[in-house]
């Protein structure tokens, strides 16, 4: 039996099994994806994916529809990362941004890099890095909305941001010149 | 999340954020049966919420019951015990038999009461009226004291048949009434104040005709062992190799939401129960009641670390109750060679006890139905318990009474029940108790790692006989 969005949600709210499954499997990809992205290891993933589909089943009731389902599980799966890995951020000296060596902003390939290779260098970010990268960058919040979720400065939220751009770009350009290396050597 | 205003003219952002825009990873299947876990669990907890709602319910209900019976009786007292009276006494006429009984009043009461009931009341026949004493003309006037049975009312004057009326020293004193007895008045009944109160009317059994029983029971009802336990104490907790002592350490937060990584619990089940009871009478109201029970109570242990030794050829789950074994715990413990792995493990659980009730019964109702509120105290004494897969995949566990044991050889529980008994013969008597049964210790010793404190409701039947 196959439910459409709507019989999905009426289905979690009555805590049909069935229904729970199939938005598991329908969504947990894209969200394992996502929580990847804001953790170092795979079981730490696993764990907030599966603290974050527990909370979307307890709280599917109160889904609005004023944005799509899957932003809705998205933020879920955001704010238990960011929840998992609030203590981490302050284990970590944040540099005012003024203090940093502005990367220069040639261009990077990124596209030239797989989603796997990209994945990887975002997860070797140093903690505090690595969230705010995503939130940026990513999820595309602004630095005083970022201030906000984590409760830091808007210049700690800018000076993490650049460390972590300028880590990847670094990165990119080293990751570019050994695929050129291997590819002229072929 | 189309919030690009961050990255107009920025390709680099763009880029990543394009790079993960449909990104998909299928995460490792044992998450989903985690979470099938977890909303097993959150479901069972919800029911666990809704049968203690229940047994909450049935507890307010017995007791707005019995609150009700006796408000009842107490208030209902007068009539009955006049009217009951009525079928023991002799037919002494009103003078004879109030001047025996209560000369100083009667002296002033004599004469000044009688029944003048007009036609309209009269038409209806009434069993029951009810007179003021204390005014003579207000006929409708209604007292709490003074009862008149009337069986005819042809006659306007209505002379009753029955008269029947409770003397109350205060009204009597301040009945000026002109009423005279009619000497057609065929039956006379009345009823002695002493000391502002009514005397209840004495049953067969009351009289001390059956003053003790002895009775076979039966039973059933639930078993809530409110276990709780915390991750330090899992026997996984005390093996060096065991990555779950940290894990436990680090996210305790996650073990008591029963994380899937160490978890383990008790669910509820069952008791049976079965032995002898006797009792004994030691008022008109009230009774006292003892027995000895057998009783084996049923619930379900269940964990997900089980550990090996070299020296036990089955695995042996690592959970707080095989920890609570001295002996096993050290076993364990100095074993060089321990490997643990996850394996969801269920036990059937089962605990035997000795039971030795003690309770006090206020009798609301004494007749051939009687019904009596006990209220006692459960002297439990812990025979042993059972621990066995049902898939026989890791061993048994026996764990007895004594010194090793984590549960105390001697544990106390309260007891409060309504007590719904039926006369079958002259002295056998078939009773059915609904009861509930709360901890006042603990099961488990003091300083044992984890707390077992069970509860309960049920039902007792039994068959009594009544000696002479």
């Amino acid at each position: 039996m196959h439910f459409s969005e709507e019989e999905l949600i009426k289905g979690c709210c009555k805590q049909d099994a069935k229904a729970q499954q199939q938005l598991y499997d329908t969504f947990a990809p894209r969200m394992y994806a996502v929580a990847l992205r804001y953790t170092k290891m795979e079981q730490e993933a696993e764990d907030i994916l599966q603290e974050a589909f527990l909370k979307v089943f307890k709280k599917i009731g109160d889904f609005r529809k004023d944005s799509s389902l899957a932003y809705w599980i998205k933020r879920i799966v955001i704010n238990t990362a960011l929840n998992h890995q609030r203590s981490k951020l302050y284990l970590y000296p944040m540099v005012d941004v003024n203090d940093l060596n502005q990367y220069s902003a040639n261009e990077t390939a990124v596209s030239s890099l797989s989603q796997k290779e990209l994945m990887e260098m975002i997860r070797r970010l140093p903690s505090g890095c690595q969230i705010i990268f995503n939130l940026y960058a990513i999820e595309g919040f602004k630095h005083h909305e970022i201030a906000d979720m984590l409760d830091l400065s808007e210049g700690t939220s800018k000076s993490q941001y650049a460390r972590a751009k300028s880590l990847l770009k670094e990165w990119i350009n080293e990751s570019n010149k050994v695929n050129y290396g291997k590819a002229g050597e072929l | 999340m189309a919030r690009r205003e961050n990255f107009e003219g920025d390709s680099f952002e763009q880029e990543w954020k394009d790079a993960f825009e449909d990104a998909s990873e299928q995460p490792n299947p044992g998450v989903w049966s985690n979470i099938e876990r977890d909303l097993a669990y959150q479901q069972m907890a919800s029911l666990k919420r809704k049968a203690m709602f229940y047994q909450w319910a049935a507890a307010a209900a017995m007791f707005i019951a019995a609150f009700l019976g006796i408000n009842y009786l107490i208030s209902d007292k007068t009539i009955n015990n006049n009217i009951l009276t009525d079928s023991n006494s002799q037919e002494v006429p009103l003078q004879d038999q109030l001047s025996s009984n209560e000369p100083s009043d009667i002296e002033r009461f004599a004469g000044t009461i009688a029944g003048t009931i007009d036609r309209e009341e009269n038409n209806q026949k009434p069993l029951v009226y009810t007179s003021d004493v204390g005014d003579a003309n207000n006929r409708n006037t209604k007292s709490r004291t003074g009862y008149f049975l009337s069986n005819q009312a042809e006659d306007e004057e209505l002379t009753p048949k029955y008269l029947v009326f409770a003397l109350d020293g205060m009204r009597i004193e301040q009945a000026n009434v002109q009423y005279t007895i009619d000497a057609n008045v065929e039956r006379r009944m009345y009823n002695k104040p002493i000391n502002g109160k009514f005397l209840p009317r004495k049953s067969r059994r009351a009289q001390g005709q059956e003053k003790f029983w002895a009775g076979v029971g039966i039973g059933s009802g639930s078993f809530d062992p409110n276990y709780q336990s915390g991750p330090s104490n899992l026997l996984a907790s005390s093996l060096n190799l065991s990555t779950a002592e940290n894990y436990a350490a680090s996210n305790s937060f996650r073990i008591e939401s029963q994380s899937p990584a160490v978890r383990e619990g008790m669910k509820s089940g069952s008791t049976i129960d079965m032995g002898l009871n006797f009792g004994v009478r030691v008022s008109s109201n009230w009774i006292v009641e003892s027995g000895i029970y057998y009783t084996q109570a049923d619930a379900v242990t269940q964990t997900n670390v089980v550990v090996e030794s070299p020296n036990v050829v089955e695995p042996i789950a690592a959970s707080s109750e095989t920890r609570g074994v001295t002996e096993l715990n050290s076993l364990v413990g100095s074993e060089k060679i321990i490997q643990y792995s996850y394996q969801d493990v269920n036990f059937d659980n089962t605990f035997q006890f000795a039971s030795l009730p003690v309770k006090a019964g206020f009798i609301l109702i004494d007749n051939r139905l009687n019904i009596v509120l006990n209220a006692g105290i459960a002297t439990n004494l812990y025979l042993g318990n059972k621990l066995e897969d049902p898939n026989s995949d890791v061993a048994n566990v026996s764990i007895g009474p004594g010194k090793s044991s984590p549960y105390r050889e001697i544990s106390f529980a309260g007891l409060g029940g309504l007590q719904i008994g039926y006369a079958l013969f002259d002295q056998v008597e078939f009773t059915i108790e609904p009861y509930m049964r709360q901890p006042i210790t603990s099961l488990t010793k003091q300083n044992t790692s984890f707390v077992a404190s069970p509860s309960g409701l049920g039902i007792n039947t039994g068959i009594r006989y009544r000696f002479n």
